[in-house]
Parts: structure tokens; sequence; C-alpha cells
């Protein structure tokens, strides 16, 4: 019974995975840095990407954030870009979010990227991280700031969210206190997801 | 099966089978509406279930959102684990992209993977679980699949302790509903098995006077009363039917004895019938056999041979009454088992019949005579019908218009034999064979009549040809005399009167008027042969003997010295009856006549053979006439059928060259003026009988006038007028009178003829006589005789035509003509003329 209601789905999902695993080595061949979630085939940015456009769905900005209904949620790209073509590919893929669509905005300059809604801070930026995240505070900026070097939640001001690769697995960290200071409200399931949070649990 | 079942439903007696209806409707009604309630709570558990599976699923789902989101197995098989709450999930396995994510399995429960990984929600109940798929959305995205499995094995549980609690109730209402049913059919079922006690009774015993008893007012209490009623009214019934049977009994027989007695006449009349319908039949057969048949004896051989066979009749025989000798003529005798020859002759009754007008006397007047016994009759002829063992006679007359026509007589071997019903058939049988027998005696002479007056057609139609013929050659005949009168009348002139005549011119002239006097000759026979009898050259009376004599003597040099010349013989045979009476005829034309028959008899005989030349006397058996005969006989070749038929006619000659064809005729032209006939018998090869039959009854007395004087006076000069539209012919009578001494002149036509005539008148020199032609043009000798003799009355006219002759005969001389010619005219005959019309 089972097998007759998704017969006819069955090759399609199979030629898609398989196409999706000869792009992945592609890619894989072309970046040979990152080469984490080998399991699932994705490379690390790839991953990560998609982890940006989906902390939009559990976070709640304050109503100062947007001076409309219809405003895209931004996403801010400061330094270096370590994702590429890969998340204009996602949010080309994804749906909007909250009713509101998303957009990609690439900067070396903070002050362009000050009206972000995610900002994800290369990690070209560490040495200014301090003075970025000072800045951003001082803004009273709203981002959901999203670094990936080692001391990104630590740092004076706090970054928010930090990748981390464990276990050849992206993951996360959250500092939650410097995201309730910005105003912002995380869902109680991407804390509970958070690797920091599982772990001090 | 079924219908075992059924029939032993039937047989049941009514008590059981009503507490047998209630209890089990009871239970019955009770089962269904268990079923209905399980069946309820089954429908309504299963929704329950699913729907409580989907919003667990749901919950749980939307729970794993995010872990799917950031690909966080682990968190979501911590959601799913939430699920060992609820003890009725065994499974439940989380799909993202259609591969396995997370999954949670209850301890102790062995679920196994769907084949393909579900991809749309959906719920199925397979056996005790219920396995169902919610799709998980989140962001109007689905994200995965949740595909949980239920234990249904409560329901199970359930189901047993319904169906345990309701059998539990049928079995207690069943045994309620027997207590209470096997107490309330008596209400029914007693008054109804009394019923049956007291029918049983009823037809055992036949006593209708029993009644049941009423015990209620409902149906079965009207359905005893009525019940009563009947058996009082069969009652009644009985008594009735029991009067009526013996009544129906009696009137049978009596119709049956009835029947027997008209099956027994009517048996008697079909028979009767039957032999009646025969007996038409056998009429019917016989007028039919009769109708076409013509001959008395056939007709009357059939008769008795279908009496013989159909009636049946041992003897029968039917005569015929001749009127003249007043007795009867046996025509046909029939005695069963005898041939027909014998029955003639050696039959004892033969004899009877022959005289048995006396016996059946009574016949005569037609009346039917039937003599039962033979034996015992007074008379004669029938004792000898007796004598041949036939007792039983009926003897029927056989009238024709009321007139006795013959007798039929039929005779059976057994005394009084024959039933009237036999003898009236035979009467009418009679008067059949009567009718017949009389329109073949009818049909005989019709067909005697008939021969006859075929062979008076055939003859007149041949004198009717002769005849013809004969004018044909008049017409001939006229046209050679006028071309042969100047030759003969000029030749005859230089003659008597031209003096000088060398003998030499003599000798010619007489050659030439010898000559064309043999062609006047020859066309006056012509003429001849058919010429009636001339009134003018009366009979003699001529002894036949005599002329044949006197013939056979003169043409001997014919029938003896030239064939013999050439080596032939022929013999005369003479052979004369003495008894032969003289005839009266015309002695040089029989002359002429007979010896045409010897010489065409001796042409016939080129190789010899017998003449024979006979007279006989005939005498009509008939008409008692006598008739003289003379026959010339040779043995020559003979005449075949054509040429018998054609001999008489004029011009027919089988002598080639040699012959006129006008010998024959003129012998019938002579024959038919002597009121007699001439027969010709032959056939070719067997010779040849011509016979010259005279009627000796018309005699006509002797005595010869010869008018003619050799002698001729001599005239005074006359005047002449002679008319004529040939100039020869005018020449030829110019010459004729002038020789005479007379003075002529002529005239072309008529219309000059009348102008000389008016001329000489005036002139004072009239003419004596007017000779003319008839046929001129313009205006003809008839015309021209007319008108002349209206202006001179007193001058006779001869008139000169070819037609003479016949003009004479048929009384058709002109008006106004004195003498009519014949042409060529001959001198004398002038002169004679010419004396006669001035003699007057």
């Amino acid at each position: 019974m089972i097998s007759e209601l998704v017969g006819s789905g069955a090759p399609l999902s199979c030629s898609l995975r398989w196409l999706a695993g000869v792009i992945a080595l592609l890619l894989g061949m072309l970046a040979p840095g990152g080469r984490a979630q080998a399991d699932s085939g994705l490379t690390q940015y790839q991953v990560q990407a998609a982890f940006l456009y989906h902390f939009a769905k559990y976070v709640q900005w304050p109503s100062v954030a947007f001076s409309d209904a219809g405003e895209p949620i931004v996403i801010g790209i400061l330094g270096d870009d370590p994702f590429g073509e890969e998340l204009m590919n996602t949010i080309a893929r994804e749906k909007p979010v909250q009713g509101r669509p998303l957009r990609i905005m690439r900067s070396r300059n903070l002050m362009e990227l000050v009206h972000a809604h995610i900002l994800f801070i290369s990690a070209s930026e560490d040495s200014r991280l301090a003075q970025h995240l000072a800045t951003l505070a001082r803004v009273r900026s709203t981002a959901l700031t999203v670094g990936e070097s080692e001391d990104f939640l630590k740092v004076a001001g706090g970054g928010m969210i930090r990748f981390v690769v464990e276990k050849n697995k992206v993951r996360f960290d959250i500092n939650a206190r410097a995201a309730e200071s910005a105003g912002l409200i995380l869902s109680s399931k991407l804390l509970s997801l958070a690797r920091n949070s599982r772990g001090g649990r | 099966m079924f219908t075992r079942v059924q029939q032993a439903f039937r047989d049941l007696s009514i008590k059981r089978k009503l507490t047998l209806i209630v209890t089990l409707t009871s239970a019955f009604a009770l089962m269904l509406a268990c079923a209905g309630f399980v069946a309820h709570d089954i429908v309504t558990f299963r929704t329950m279930t699913r729907d409580k599976t989907d919003t667990l699923g749901a919950i749980v789902g939307s729970n794993t959102v995010a872990a799917i989101d950031f690909t966080d197995p682990a968190a979501a098989k911590e959601v799913l684990g939430a699920l060992a709450g609820e003890p009725s999930i065994l499974a439940a396995i989380l799909y993202t992209d259609g591969a396995p994510f997370a999954r949670y399995t209850r301890q102790g429960a062995s679920v196994a993977e769907p084949a393909q990984p579900p991809t749309a929600a959906f719920a199925n109940f397979v056996g005790n679980r219920l396995e169902l798929a919610h799709p998980i959305v989140s962001n109007n995205t689905q994200r995965g699949v949740l595909y949980l499995v239920s234990d249904l094995r409560v329901l199970d549980e359930r189901l047993r302790r319904y169906i345990a609690i309701a059998a539990a109730l049928l079995v207690a209402a069943m045994l309620a509903a027997y207590l209470m049913a096997s107490r309330f059919q008596l209400v029914i079922s007693r008054p109804v098995s009394d019923l049956v006690g007291l029918t049983r009774r009823v037809s055992a015993e036949k006593d209708y006077g029993m009644r049941v008893q009423r015990h209620s007012r409902d149906e079965l209490g009207d359905l005893f009363d009525g019940f009563n009623e009947m058996l009082a009214q069969i009652q009644q019934r009985d008594g009735a039917l029991q009067s009526a049977h013996e009544d129906l009994e009696r009137r049978v027989v009596d119709r049956t004895r009835e029947l027997q007695q008209q099956v027994a006449e009517r048996i008697a009349a079909e028979k009767a019938l039957q032999q009646q319908l025969t007996r038409i039949s056998l009429l019917n057969q016989i007028a039919s056999a009769l109708s076409d048949r013509q001959d008395l004896n056939k007709i009357v051989r059939i008769v008795l041979a279908q009496l013989e066979e159909h009636l049946p009749v041992d003897f029968g025989s039917v005569s015929i009454f001749d009127p003249a000798k007043k007795q009867l003529q046996i025509v046909a005798v029939r005695r069963r088992g005898q041939p027909e020859e014998n029955a003639h002759q050696s039959l004892a009754p033969f004899g009877a019949i022959e005289d048995s007008l006396a016996a059946f006397g009574d016949c005569q007047s037609g009346q039917q005579i039937y003599i039962p016994n033979a034996a015992r009759s007074p008379k004669a002829a029938l004792y000898r019908f007796a004598a041949d063992n036939l007792c039983s006679v009926v003897a029927v007359p056989l009238m024709v218009d009321r007139g006795f026509f013959g007798l039929m007589i039929v005779a059976r071997v057994a005394p009084d034999a024959f039933t009237s019903g036999e003898c009236e058939f035979l009467r009418m049988l009679g008067e059949q064979v009567a009718v017949a027998g009389s329109q073949a005696h009818l049909y005989t002479e019709l067909q005697r009549a008939y021969t006859e007056l075929r062979e008076n057609q055939r003859t007149m139609m041949q004198q009717e040809r002769l005849r013809a013929l004969g004018q044909m050659a008049s017409g001939i005949a006229h046209d050679i005399n006028n071309t042969l009168t100047p030759i003969v009348t000029f030749a005859e002139i230089l003659l008597e009167r031209e003096p000088g005549l060398s003998e030499r011119t003599r000798t010619c002239l007489k050659h030439i008027l010898t000559a064309g006097t043999d062609i006047a000759g020859i066309v006056a026979r012509l003429r001849e042969f058919y010429r009636p009898r001339d009134a003018h050259e009366p009979n003699e009376e001529v002894d036949l003997n005599a002329l044949l004599t006197q013939l056979g003597e003169l043409t001997r040099p014919r029938w003896r010295d030239m064939p013999q010349a050439r080596g032939v013989v022929i013999e005369l045979k003479t052979d004369y009856a003495a008894a032969v009476p003289n005839v009266s005829g015309h002695p040089i034309e029989l002359r002429e006549s007979i010896t045409n028959l010897i010489l065409n008899a001796v042409d016939a005989m080129p190789d010899g053979g017998t003449l024979t030349l006979r007279t006989r006397l005939r005498t009509d058996a008939a008409t008692r006439a006598c008739f003289a005969v003379v026959e010339v006989v040779d043995t020559g070749v003979g005449m075949d059928e054509a040429t018998r038929q054609h001999c008489l006619e004029p011009f027919f000659s089988t002598k080639g060259q040699r012959g006129t064809g006008l010998g024959l005729a003129m012998v019938y032209g002579v024959m038919e003026r002597h009121g007699g006939r001439i027969e010709v018998e032959s056939a070719r090869g067997a010779g040849t009988t011509i016979s010259l039959v005279f009627p000796v009854s018309t005699f006509i007395a002797t005595g010869s006038v010869h008018p003619f004087n050799g002698d001729e006076p001599a005239m005074r000069p006359l005047r002449v007028l002679c008319v004529d539209d040939e100039p020869i012919l005018r020449s030829v009578l110019i010459e004729l009178f002038q020789t005479d001494g007379h003075e002529a002149s002529a005239a072309d036509s008529g219309e000059t003829g009348l102008q000389l005539f008016r001329l000489a008148e005036k002139k004072g020199r009239p003419f004596d006589v007017v000779v003319t032609d008839l046929g001129m043009p313009h205006m003809d000798g008839r015309e021209f005789a007319q008108v002349l003799k209206r202006e001179s009355p007193a001058t006779p006219i001869i008139l000169l035509t070819g037609w003479g002759r016949i003009m004479e005969e048929q009384g058709d001389r002109p008006s106004g003509v004195d003498v009519v010619l014949s042409k060529p005219p001959r001198p004398h005959e002038v002169r004679r003329a010419l004396r006669q019309v001035m003699g007057k």
C-alpha cells in the first residue's frame, strides 16, 4: 500500500539525489578547502549557507528592524564571502520566511551592512571583530551576528551564533545573552539544537 | 438442504411453529441490534484511533522541524522518544528527502520499515495495526514525513468483550421468549387442534352431523361458524346429490338405448346411400364413356361390361328394334364367366330374346318389367332364362322420343335379386343407353349424308370448271374463225365461180379449202365440247351393240393393222349384252365419242394387249333406275390418280404432239348432252376402263329431220348493206354477195352504215337486207340494229358473230336482229339466211 502510494515519486528523488552527489563531487574538487558533512555529500559552506537561511525562521526581530511588512530579510556578508554562489542558490531555492523575501548583501564595510538582519562576519574580519561588534552595539543593530572564529562568542560585546565543525558535522553555538541584548528573541527549538546549550544541559 | 429444513418446519405442529417463530424472531432482532452496535463501535473506534494517531503525528512532527532544518537526527530522535508515553504507538520513523532521518521503536515491538519511504499522507488498517503517514510542513514547505504504526489490539479486546455480552443477552432473551411463547400460543393452537380433531372425526366417520364448539369472537371463531355451516350444507347436498345421481343413472341408460337405435338406423341409411352413390358413379362412368363414342356396338358392349362388373349382373343383353320387320335384333350379349362369342352362340336366353317381344311386350310402351323368379313364370321365353339358371330378370325398354328403340335385359342367378333402387338405376341407365344409341344411329346417317354431299359438290365443281374452260375455248374459236373466214370463203368462191382455172390452181385451191375446213372443224369441235343439247338436232334411237360392232370394224386399221406393222398385237374382245336397250342420242356424236375412246385405248397399249368392247345393263340398287353402259377396256399403261382426275378437262393430253387434248373432253360434253355420264376407272399399269352410262328411261321417239335442202332456188338480186370494222371481212362479204348476183355496199362502222342506209332511202333505192358484225368500236352491232330497226322496221338484219351459237343457246339474240350467223360465214349458210329473211 505504501509502496503504491510513493512509487511514482521514487525514481525522481533517486535521480535528484544522484545529481546532487555529482554536483557535490565537482564542487568538492573545485574547493578542496572544507569537507565537512561528507556523508551528506555537502561542503561545510553549503551547509552553513543553508543554516544561515534557516536561522531566519527561528529568530524574532524587534519591530524596529523592519520598516514595513514586505521588507526583505537581509543577510549580510561582511568580509570574504566563503559561500560564493551557494548562499544565493539556497535563498533562491527556499521560500520567503515570515512572509518576507531574503536578500544578500556583501561588503567589507560594516556600515553598509548595519541594517542587515542576519550578519555573517567572515573569518577575514577576525582582527577587527571586537571593533565590529562594538560598532554594531553602538548603532543598536538588530542583526543576528553569525561567525566562525573560535572567539566569536567570547569577544566583548559577543557574537550571537558561531559555526563549529564537529565530527565532520556543522553545528553551532549560541550566545543567547548577546541576542537578547540586541532585542532578538531566539526560538527555543533553535536554542535546544545549539551545541553549547545541549552540552550545558 | 435449505428446502429440507423448510419442509421440516412446515411439518411442525402449529403449537411448535408459533413457539419457534416467536423465539427465533426475538433472537434475530436481538442479534441484529448487537451486530449493529458492534459494527458502529468498530467503525467509531477505528476513526478515533486514526484521528488520534494523526494528531499525535502532527504534534510530534512539528517538533522535529528544527531538528530537520539543522540536520540534527539526534535531536529528532529525542523528540520521537516522547512517543513512549502512548502505549498504542509501536513505532515512528521520520523521513526527510526520502530517507529515514530518525526513528523510534517501542520496547519489545518489531516493526518493519515500509518498502517505500512515504511521501504523502495516508492511513491504512493492516491486520491489527494502523499504518499512518503524516507530512511535516514548515514555512509552507514539506520538510519530511512522519510514519507511525499504531497497535489495534485494544480494539480486538473490546470486540471480544462485546460478543460475549451479546451472546449472553441472546441466550437470556431466547429463553424468555420461549417461555412466553409456549404459554401464549395456546390461545391460537388449542382451538385449531380442536378443529383438526373434529375434522378427522368427520372424515373418518362420514358423520356430517357433528359441530365444533366456538371459543372466541375472533377470526377463529368465524372460521368455526363457517365450518359448522359448511358441514350443514354438505349434509344437505349429500342427500340431493344422491337422488340426482340415481336420476342421472336412469337417464343415461335410457339415452344409451336410444343412441344405439339411432346408430343402427344411421348405419343402414349410410349403407343405402353408399350403394346409391356407387350406382350413380357407375351411371356417370357409363355416361361419360358413352358420350365420346359414336358406334352403337361399342357403346352397348361398354355398358354391358360395366354392368357385369360393377352392379353386378350375371347376364346382360341389348337388342335393337327393327320397325320394318317388327322384331328385335341382338346387338350384344354378355354372360358372366363366358367369352362374348360363346355367350352369343351357346346361351339359352339368346333364343329367348330373339322372340322376346312376346314375353316383354309391355316394354314397347316404355314399361320396365321385373320378373323376380323366371322359373315360376308361365311364359316360355322366360322359362328359358330359368333353364340357364337365371332367375331374376329385368327388361328395360330403350325409348327415344317416346318411340321403342330397343330392349336391354339383365339377369341374376339368385331369385328376387334386384332391389327397387337397382331397378330404378337400370331405368335411368336405359334412358342413357337409348339416347347414346339413337345418337350413334343419327351420327351414322349424318356421316352418309355428308359423304354424298361431298361427292355431289366435287362433281359440281368439275362441271363448273369444264364449263369455264368451254367458254374460254369459244373465245379462242371466235378469233380463229375471223381469220379463217377469208381463206375458206375466197377459196370456195374461186372454185365455184372463177372460170379458166388451171388444173394445178384448182388442186391448190382444193387443198386450201380442205385445210381451212379442217381447221373450222377443229374449232367447231372445240366450241362444241361443252355444248348443251341443241334443240335443232333431234335425237335418234341408237342401237349400242350395232354401233360398237360397226366401230370395231371401222377402227380395225388402228387397233390391228398399224400395230401389226410395228410387230405389236392387240386383240379385240367383244362382250355385248343382248338385253341392252336402245338409247336416245345423236348417232354422229356417239360414233365420234366411242371412236375417240377406242383410239385412246389403242394408244395406251404401245406394247400390245387386249381391247374389250362391252355393253351391259346396269340397275341402280337405290333408285332402281336402268342404265345402258358402254365400256371400252384396255390392258394398257393406265393412269395415275392425278391424270385420272384431269383427263376429262380440255387440252389435257398425255400424248404430247399427237394429241389435241380435246378427245375425252368432247366425249364428256357429248355425254352431258345425252344426260349420261362418263366413268373412268384406272390405275397405273393396270389398264383403263372407260364407261359411258346412258339413262334408258329418257327415250325420245325416232325420226330424223333434215331441214337443209341441197337444191337452192335462185333468188332475185338484192341490195345488201354490209357493216364490219374488219376490211377483210367486208371484202369477203361483198365478194360473196356480188358472186351470187346481189348488189352489195360496205360500211366500216355503225355510224357510216346508218348514213349509207339513210342516203339510199332518200335516193329511193333502199337496201333489202343489212348484214352487220357484232363487235365494233363506238357503235356496236347491237346498237346499230336497234337504231336501224326503229327507222325501218321492215328491213331484215343479219348479225354476224363468232358468239352466234352461244347467243342462240342463251336466248340472247339482240332485239332488232332477225338472224344470227356464226363466223366464218359459209356461202351456203349465208344463202340460206338470206332466203330465210326474205322468205318472211
